[in-house]
């Protein structure tokens, strides 16, 4: 009997260079590199982590920063299921830059979808408290008037980066089990809601979109 | 007005000052849309035989050594005299079926080496060459063996005097260019750049350069805002080039109002080739935000900051591109074609055939109109090769936007998990300027570092922004029924690179040979067994201009070739122990002890040009060589060659739909 699969789609946002990339990669590789290359456009993703008895696969959307590809992004979240607003602890802007996210999805996105907000690069925050521009308390504070996740990490050091996602899987099943419990039975229903590979469903964006 | 600009060039003290800026008519030094090159052609038989001296030879780091210098290099004396009418018309007259009127001419130096290379019992020693301790017979014997094979020496790089003293011919390719800086740290001061880039707005804010930072930047964008705008108003004209002869200096101008882009070189570049690399540039720019945006955002403002506007993304991409223009053997940009993975026949039929079928089989996942263009390529060090393309019949995409599209991903995968796939939107500038298109990009394998296998990616383009998942399952059905055809292998390994020995063409160093129907070159690996990058980079810098120098011998002003059918020769030559042809600004003067043996060596290469309407051949022979007759018979053998394993070499059909 093979475990049961739940798939969660995932998207990143965020001002350019915060970190996204790299909290990605550290979470799907927990791989580092210094230098990298800014996103263009948006890269697919896909990884596989047991929380508890489940294993689910994060399809992640790890979007553009810059502002040229914003008018891309509602691609990407309109049908997430949960959303990564991730800063940088040392430049306030993007902080200004998350809460917009933030509320954006609150717009746009669908209602129930789950937002973790990720201030990065506190490990340079470690090194010298001075660096840090964005407060702890302040970043707790929109988290709780929002009903956000919070977490500081750091895609360099790993610290808090499998949390986030453990985070999200583990608030995300939560549904599962009464769905699971209507929907027992009827396998095709629970896996189109669940699998975004099959055709099916790949063909639903589409058709939203073509306005 | 010139007295204000005077003025402001001196306050700047930019290096331009010291020459007169001032337009006039009888000033050789500035040209506007036209010039003449010293050129002599000959027919003969139904080929025609063009000689042009190339336009530049050497640069100088420092114009006070001007005098030495010239001595230094005698080749460009023999250029200066070659491009007075007189000795031209000289030349003409003993047009005796010699075609390197280069040799002919009247400097001495290159008199007798090329007495001495054509005829090598006279006793050369005395000039001054530091083999003297060769007699004839074993200087004889050497030539001989050359002729019989194409090296001298088995490994090129190993230490020179592990083999005794140099000797006539080897196939090391000396450099006889001195060395401009081009790589060095962008800290340093804007003039000890060989060759720059700028990009500005017409309004002279700037955008873009390949070194310098704004703050050093900023007071010459008024001085090319002032130049521009200076022929166009009082000459109805658009400059295009600034040439200063006397320091080998070239500015050449393109307007893309409203955005402007110059280039700078020392390194004897042509205006066309200068002015190829900005439109390069500009086609960057409008992929990354296309012509309608840019309309719109200088509609209303004309001095609106493009600068903040790009992103980081744009300024390394630029970069990269302006790296690869100055410093990497890169064809595909100079003459405008692509590299092709080299697969039998059967496999690469094969291959297209279950593309097509797949595309046929998947029709319901993948309705008629989602893919645009699909491209499987393999990548390695930088260099793209295409293995198949996917195309609607009658439809092919400009090289130049490919060309983009590789450099984008080169980036993006830098340093990016291999298992990622990316949506990225781009606009090709040839395809349609004002729209952007969407690339699905996934690498099908990844060779593990040190591995002697590509990689290998598929790009799916469509013109739909959420075709996304429909292109990725057809990428992954498609990847699955290639691997399971067993064909997948085939495109992971290069079972097929050549190398120019696997060629029956003795003399011939490297070539490149592009198939004008097919828009695709192919060249033999490169003849260099390091691991080095500095080294690696060296080698290729030297080839490039080589070929640089080839290509605009028979290439006019527009960009054109000067005949349709033409044959060149070309030789360089510098004198014996000519100390700066390798280490000119004493770039890496660290490894000392070899390039004390390079001063030593004598220079005498030889090139050939051979333009058709079916193909362009570009060939740099082995140092030493000197026999046209070999030469052009190893030429005919590279083309006979290219030509037999011509399905081979190149995608010819593809799969189209």
């Amino acid at each position: 009997m093979s475990k049961p699969v739940t798939s969660i789609k995932l998207v990143l946002l965020g001002e350019a260079a915060v970190g996204k990339s790299s909290i990605v990669l550290r979470f799907v590789s927990d791989d580092f590199s210094e230098n990298k290359e800014p996103t263009i456009g948006a890269a697919f993703l896909t990884q596989r982590v047991n929380i508890n008895d489940h294993t689910v696969k994060f399809e992640i959307w790890d979007t553009a920063g810059q502002e040229r590809f914003a008018s891309l992004a509602p691609m990407y979240y309109r049908n997430a299921q949960a959303a990564l607003v991730v800063y940088d602890v040392t430049k306030p802007q993007s902080f200004i830059k998350a809460r917009h996210w933030v509320k954006e999805l609150h717009e746009q996105a669908s209602k129930n979808i789950i937002i973790a907000l990720v201030g990065n690069k506190v490990d340079i925050v470690d090194e010298n408290e001075e660096e840090r521009k964005v407060a702890r308390e302040e970043a707790e504070k929109l988290a709780e008037e929002e009903g956000l996740l919070f977490f500081e990490t750091s895609a360099k050091t790993g610290a808090n980066i499998n949390e986030v996602f453990m985070g999200i899987g583990e608030k995300i099943p939560l549904k599962g089990p009464e769905e699971e419990a209507q929907g027992s039975g009827l396998n095709v229903t629970d896996d189109q809601r669940v699998n975004l590979d099959s055709p099916g469903n790949a063909d639903g964006p589409a058709g939203a979109c073509s306005c | 007005m010139m007295d204000i600009r005077d003025q402001y060039l001196d306050t700047e003290g930019a290096p331009i000052r010291k020459y007169n800026l001032r337009p006039s008519r009888s000033r050789a030094s500035f040209q506007i849309q036209q010039r003449a090159k010293p050129s002599i052609s000959i027919n003969l038989d139904n080929t025609v035989v063009q000689t042009i001296v190339p336009p530049v030879d050497n640069t100088f780091t420092d114009d006070q050594d001007r005098a030495e210098s010239i001595q230094a290099f005698p080749r460009l004396k023999s250029m200066h005299s070659i491009s007075s009418l007189a000795s031209r018309r000289a030349a003409r007259n003993m047009a005796s079926l010699d075609q390197l009127s280069v040799n002919s001419t009247i400097d001495p130096i290159v008199e007798q080496s090329y007495l001495y290379n054509s005829a090598f019992n006279n006793d050369v020693a005395a000039e001054g060459s530091q083999e003297n301790g060769l007699d004839e017979n074993v200087r004889r014997d050497l030539i001989e063996r050359l002729a019989q094979s194409i090296y001298s020496y088995p490994t090129s790089l190993a230490k020179p005097h592990a083999y005794g003293p140099k000797s006539v011919v080897s196939n090391e390719i000396p450099d006889v260019f001195t060395s401009v800086n081009t790589s060095g740290d962008a800290s340093k001061d804007l003039k000890s750049h060989g060759k720059n880039f700028l990009i500005l707005t017409s309004a002279g804010k700037p955008i873009f350069s390949m070194f310098g930072n704004d703050k050093d930047i900023i007071p010459y964008m008024g001085v090319i805002n002032t130049v521009v705008s200076y022929f166009q108003v009082n000459q109805k004209a658009q400059i295009r080039s600034i040439n200063l002869k006397k320091t080998k200096q070239a500015f050449v101008f393109l307007n893309k109002s409203p955005i402007l882009l110059m280039a700078y070189s020392r390194r004897g570049e042509s205006t066309n080739q200068l002015m190829a690399q900005l439109d390069l540039l500009y086609s960057y720019l409008i992929s990354s935000i296309n012509e309608r945006q840019l309309q719109r955002l200088f509609h209303n403002r004309s001095n609106f900051d493009l600068h903040n506007y790009l992103e980081v993304t744009d300024f390394d991409n630029l970069r990269q591109i302006c790296f690869i223009l100055c410093n990497k053997l890169y064809p595909d940009f100079s003459i405008n074609a692509l590299q092709c993975f080299i697969m039998r026949k059967t496999i690469r039929s094969k291959i297209h055939d279950t593309i097509h079928t797949e595309l046929l089989n998947e029709s319901k996942y993948i309705p008629r109109g989602t893919l645009l263009y699909g491209l499987i390529l393999s990548h390695k060090r930088d260099m793209f090769k295409l293995c198949s393309v996917i195309r609607p019949k009658g439809h092919t995409l400009h090289t130049v936007d490919l060309q983009l599209l590789f450099c984008l991903i080169t980036h993006q995968f830098a340093n990016r998990d291999g298992d990622q796939e990316l949506w990225l939107p781009i606009c090709f500038p040839k395809f349609n300027s004002n729209g952007f298109l969407y690339s699905y990009i996934k690498y099908l394998s990844r060779a593990a570092p040190g591995s002697p296998n590509e990689d290998t990616v598929l790009v799916l383009i469509s013109a739909q922004k959420d075709a996304f998942f429909k292109l990725k399952l057809f990428g992954d059905k498609l990847w699955n029924k290639l691997q399971s055809e067993k064909l997948g292998d085939y495109l992971i390994q290069d079972r097929l690179k050549f190398r120019i020995s696997d060629i029956p063409a003795p003399l011939v160093h490297h070539f490149v040979y592009k198939s004008k129907k097919y828009v695709q070159y192919v060249m033999p690996e490169l003849e260099i067994r390091t691991e080095d990058e500095a080294q690696l980079q060296q080698y290729e810098q030297k080839l490039k201009t080589y070929y640089e120098h080839l290509h605009h011998s028979a290439i006019d002003d527009r960009g054109v070739p000067i005949n349709k059918t033409m044959l060149n020769y070309i030789h360089w030559e510098t004198g014996p122990g000519n100390a700066q042809s390798l280490n000119g600004d004493g770039n890496d003067g660290d490894d000392d002890d070899t390039s004390e043996e390079f001063r030593r060596e004598r220079t005498s290469m030889m090139g050939l040009v051979w333009i058709t309407p079916q193909f362009e051949l570009y060939l740099v022979c082995n140092n030493g060589v000197d026999n046209k007759e070999t030469v052009l018979r190893s030429a005919k053998q590279i083309i006979e060659w290219c030509r037999k394993y011509e399905a081979r070499l190149f995608i010819q059909e593809g799969a189209t739909f």
